[in-house]
Order: C-alpha cells, then structure tokens, then sequence
C-alpha cells in the first residue's frame, strides 16, 4: 500500500484497498474454519490455546469505543475520563479471581445456561437472556453503526452500504465458522487493530523526540501541555456549534474529581466483568488452567492499546497546540488554519469545525471544533503521516468494530438458540432437545454430534432475513452448512415451533440502521418474520 | 470420595479462598484508593509524570495485569500441590 502511495495511486484507492483486503481476509479465515461440527461452532471445540483466546478476547473486548472513541474522551475529559482506562483494564482481575475459572468448571455453554443451571429453573433463565440479549443488542447497534461510519468516510460511500459492507464479513466469518470462525477471524483482527494503534504514535514520537516508545517518556509533553493551557485559557466558546464541542478540561486535573472517577471505574469495572460475548470466549479453553492463562493474555493485549490510549492523545494534543511544532494550529493565522487538507476535509463532513468568533484573525484554543470520537481517525493527518497510515487506522477501526459486532451477535444467538428455544420453548421437542439436555455434560459433546448451536440458527437466519443470499451461495457452502440450508428449505425444521423460532433471530439486524441512527424494527422484525413463515 | 479427599480439598479450597482474597484487596488498592488519592500523589514526580496521573494510565494497569499473572501462578501451584487441577 505504502508502494502505491508512492507510485501516485490516490488516497481514496488506498483507502478502498485497505478496508477491501482487511475485510477478505477476514472472510477467508471464515471460509477456511468454516466447520459442520456443531461443538466447533459453539465453543470453538473447546481447544483454543490460551494465548490465541487471549488475543481474541481482546478483540472481542475492544470496540470500537476503545479504538475510535478512548483516546478522544481523554483528549477532551481530561483527568475523570481516566476512569475508564482503569475500570476496563481493571475488571479483568474480577473475571479473574471470580468469574472465569468458574465458568468454564461448571462446563456451560452460555451465560443464561450457568444461571438458569446455578439459580434452578427457567425464571432465572429468561431474565438472564432477557438481560443478554437487551444488552447485547444496544451494544452491537453502537457496533455496527461504527462499521459503517468508518466505512462510509474511508470509501466514500453512503452509510447504508458501509453498513451492509461491514455486515458481510462478519456474517461470511460466523455463519460458515460459528465460534471456530469468529475465534480466529478475532486473532486476526487484533493484529490489525494494535499495529493500526501503536504505528501513528510510535511515528509522531519519533518526530517529536520522545523516543521509539514514548510510554514512559511523555510526562514531559504532559507538563508542556499543561504550561500550553495555561497560556491559551481553557474558554468555552463564543457561540457553540452542536455536534463539535472544543476543550475546556484540563489534562491533569484531579482536584475534587477523585470520587466521581472511582464511581466510574466501579461501574466499568462491574460492567467488563460481566459482559457475556467476553464471560463466552472462556468457555473456549481446553481447561480450567488454560482458561486462566488466557484472562491474563487478554489483559496483557488489552494494556497494550489500553496504556497506548493516553499517549496517543497527549501526543495527538501537542501536536495542534505546541508552537513550536509545525503541525500545531493553536494561535496561527486563521486563514492559513482553515485552508489545511485534514481541517477542509474533516469540516465537510461536519466531524470538525473553525470559526473566527472573537474576529482577530488569529485561531484560539475555544475557535476549534472537534467530535471527540474522530481524534484517532484524524490523528495521522493532523500529524502530518502519509495517507497509508490513515488507511491503516480506518482498518484497525473498522476491525476493533466488527470483532466485538462478532462476539456480541454470537452472544445473542446462542441465548436465543440454546437457552430460549432449546430450554425453555422445547424442552420436550424429540431428538434436537434430548441434545440440548446433553448439553450440561459438555464431554458428551466431544465425541458426540449434536445439531445445535450457531451453526443451526445461522442455517435458520438463512431462512430469513438472509435466504435469498443463502440460496445464491449454496453451490459452495461447505456439506454441513448446505445441509441444514436444505433442512430448512424442506421442510425438516418445518415444525410450528420452529416455525416461531424464525421470528426471533437478530438476522434481521442490517435493515434496523439508519443514518440518523433511529431503529425501525418493528417493521423490520415482521417483514422478516413472514419471510421466515415463507421460506419455511 | 475419602475422608482425606475431602481434606484435601477443603484445604485446597482455603489456600485458594485467601489467594482471592489477597488479590481483591490489592485490585481495590489499585482500582479505587489509588486513582481517588490522585490529587496529593500528584505533588510526587515518577518519570517525569506527576505520579497520580501516571498511576491512573499506566500504573494500575501494570498493576492489574502483574496481579493476574502472579493469582495464576500462584493458583497453578496450589493446584498441583493438592492434584486438583481441573
């Protein structure tokens, strides 16, 4: 990419390439652990390596709020944002001590299965996925809406079809692969979401002299910034402009905000340790042992963005404010301000604003308008990198978003399929319940098949809201896959309570997104149940 | 299972109870006393931050990340000692 640069290839291809080729490689490595075994779709086969559940952990676990949006809300939230930084690193140790060796002890499949199995009877159950899947699903809204925001502003393209771009790739990777396809495609992500991360902040270190790892080298930054503060005033603005806000906290400020912090952390801290697409990936491991090693992974790949976050936007900050830096705009004049690339670029979409309000000409610190969430997209830019880089951070963006949209649809559709259907609609329903019952004793699973899970609601939603597209792709879904299309299709699965089961599947999720970020489900989740009735 | 079975894994069950309990007290040192103190650590300089700033970016997280090697260290040679791994 960086050759095509230099051979003149325009920004906008290397941007189209960048998220092209980052989303096909997901889909391959979908394809390729595409599997018919149904314990590989749920639980990944319970074989994968600690280290490896780590990483997708992390992937899972960072969204993109962690990628896009973190370092921004310390840019502008100065000191009480940091609670964030410590509650979600911090929770980690309660999965640790608390949560996950447990979990996978107990040998569930679910979160809802542990409680329903744990607190007795089908009450506990349904509140349980109830909770999941409520939760679940505002999560993966942010997600998706993510996916295509980023999509939409690298490729140019409306949101809608960055939307239906992104959804994709993340079905191709779950629908062939379940838990065994999401694991991987989730390595593969974090790998691309930390050297997207790390490669901005270790270039604009370089240039401003803090060393290859500025980590522990930009206290010093730190202190300029807060003598920079200073002498500009941290002023609200004249006149607000809505949706762009300007910086008004202090970068280190912990004067009287110590306890608002410590609630945040408490609350982000309770909320990490009991997310179930993150509780889920430790029912993954081969043991209880491993299933520890890979909560300590996590949090070590997790730190690496995480401790990463605050550097990038102290850096990130300097850059704009520090005179003696050539990128810096703070007190410049303002016609040479607004006529920079990034500043034109960013504007027209409305993400970035600067208005001349006191009239002297010159750009002041409350004259600057930024979204918080855009610091790290723009980050390469506004420092100056070439091009090749900001397409690298719309990928690492683009991946921290799908990764967690993976988990989190997974999530959802093991509660609906394992927990709401199998236990509590049909727990009588022949063959396929007499399966969900085995389901407690996880070691039947190993030798035995057992047709349930993700891979059978995937074949489901290619009922409904997906089955013209299944049908297309049925010359080269693998045996397992093509062979519940066909159960579905005729009529195998064609009993009423499978029937009513259609209706319920998160399939439908790319018609609920609208720009303006309003839900139109009911219309949706109809549309899709008659389509189900029709295609069943 | 046996009387000395049974033995053994309550004693296994309260090494790992206190090894918990240990590490709780620390992740709260870590989590919530040391962020809320921020404001008179911050008169402290450690590599050139003010120190409860950098307890709160890097510190803690150190902190958090050492503190889950070390439980799983720790628990993985209790296990071994009782034979109860799993």
């Amino acid at each position: 990419m960086a050759l095509l640069e230099r051979m003149g290839v325009g920004a906008q291809a290397i941007g189209i390439g960048f998220l092209i080729f980052t989303i096909s490689i997901y889909a391959i490595i979908g394809w390729l652990s595409r599997t018919a075994e149904v314990d590989a779709y749920y639980v990944a086969g319970r074989e994968v390596p600690a280290l490896y559940n780590g990483m997708a952990t992390a992937a899972d676990w960072m969204s993109g709020a962690s990628f896009v949006a973190m370092a921004g809300g310390v840019y502008f939230g100065g000191y009480p944002y940091l609670g964030y930084i410590v509650g979600w690193t911090g929770g980690y140790v309660l999965v640790n001590s608390l949560l996950a060796p447990y979990l996978r002890k107990f040998g569930c499949y679910t979160v809802p299965d542990f409680i329903g199995t744990r607190y007795g009877g089908n009450t506990a159950r349904l509140c349980a996925v109830i909770v999941l899947v409520v939760a679940s699903f505002t999560y993966v809204t942010a997600q998706i809406d993510a996916t295509g925001t980023i999509a939409a502003q690298t490729l140019g393209i409306p949101f809608e079809l960055g939307v239906w771009l992104g959804l994709t790739g993340i079905f191709i990777c779950s629908m062939l692969g379940g838990m065994r396809g999401v694991t991987w495609t989730q390595v593969a992500q974090y790998i691309v979401l930390i050297i997207a991360y790390l490669v901005p902040i270790i270039w604009m270190s370089n240039r401003q002299d803090f060393g290859i790892i500025p980590h522990f080298s930009y206290g010093e930054a730190l202190q300029r910034i807060t003598e920079l503060e200073a002498e500009y005033g941290l002023h609200p603005p004249a006149e607000a402009i809505p949706g762009v806000s300007v910086l008004t906290t202090p970068a280190n400020a912990p004067e009287g905000k110590g306890w608002a912090m410590v609630s945040l952390a408490i609350c982000m801290m309770a909320g990490t340790a009991s997310l179930p697409h993150i509780l889920m990936r430790y029912f993954t491991t081969p043991s209880v042992r491993s299933a520890r090693r890979s909560v300590g992974w996590s949090l070590t790949f997790i730190f690496l963005l995480y401790f990463s976050a605050p550097a990038l936007a102290t850096l990130t900050k300097l850059q704009l404010l520090d005179p003696n830096l050539a990128t810096s705009i703070i007190g410049k004049p303002f016609e040479e301000v607004a006529n920079l690339e990034w500043i034109k670029h960013w504007s027209s979409v409305g993400m970035l604003a600067v208005a001349d309000q006191n009239g002297d000409g010159i750009l002041q610190l409350n004259e600057f308008f930024m979204r918080p969430d855009i610091v790290v997209l723009a980050t390469p830019e506004i420092a100056g990198l070439p091009y090749v880089i900001s397409g690298l951070v719309a990928a690492g963006g683009l991946a921290a978003a799908m990764s967690t949209a993976d988990g989190l649809l997974l999530a959802i559709a093991n509660a609906l399929s394992h927990d709401l259907y199998y236990k509590i609609i049909d727990p009588k329903g022949g063959y396929r319940a007499a399966a969900g019952r085995r389901a407690r004793h996880p070691d039947l699973h190993r030798g035995g098949r057992c047709p349930r899970g993700v891979g059978e609601i995937d074949g489901h939603s290619g009922c409904s809201g997906m089955g013209v597209q299944l049908r297309l792709f049925r010359p080269v879904l693998p045996a397992g896959a093509r062979r519940m299309v066909e159960t579905c299709q005729h009529g195998r699965c064609n009993r009423r309570h499978d029937r009513r089961f259609l209706g319920r599947i998160p399939v439908s999720l790319p018609g609920l997104y609208r720009r303006d970020g309003t839900l139109v489900g009911v219309s949706t989740i109809s549309a899709s149940v008659s389509s189900a009735c029709r295609s069943a | 299972m046996s009387s000395t079975d049974a033995g053994a894994r309550e004693r296994h069950w309260e090494k790992t109870r206190n090894l918990n309990t240990l590490v709780l007290i620390l992740w709260v040192i870590f989590a919530i006393i040391i962020p809320w103190m921020a404001s008179p650590l911050n008169s402290f300089s450690f590599l050139g931050f003010p120190l409860g700033y950098y307890m709160c970016v890097q510190g803690s997280l150190i902190a958090f990340v050492a503190l889950i090697w070390i439980q799983n260290f720790r628990q993985d040679q209790i296990d071994d000692e009782y034979g109860l791994d799993e």
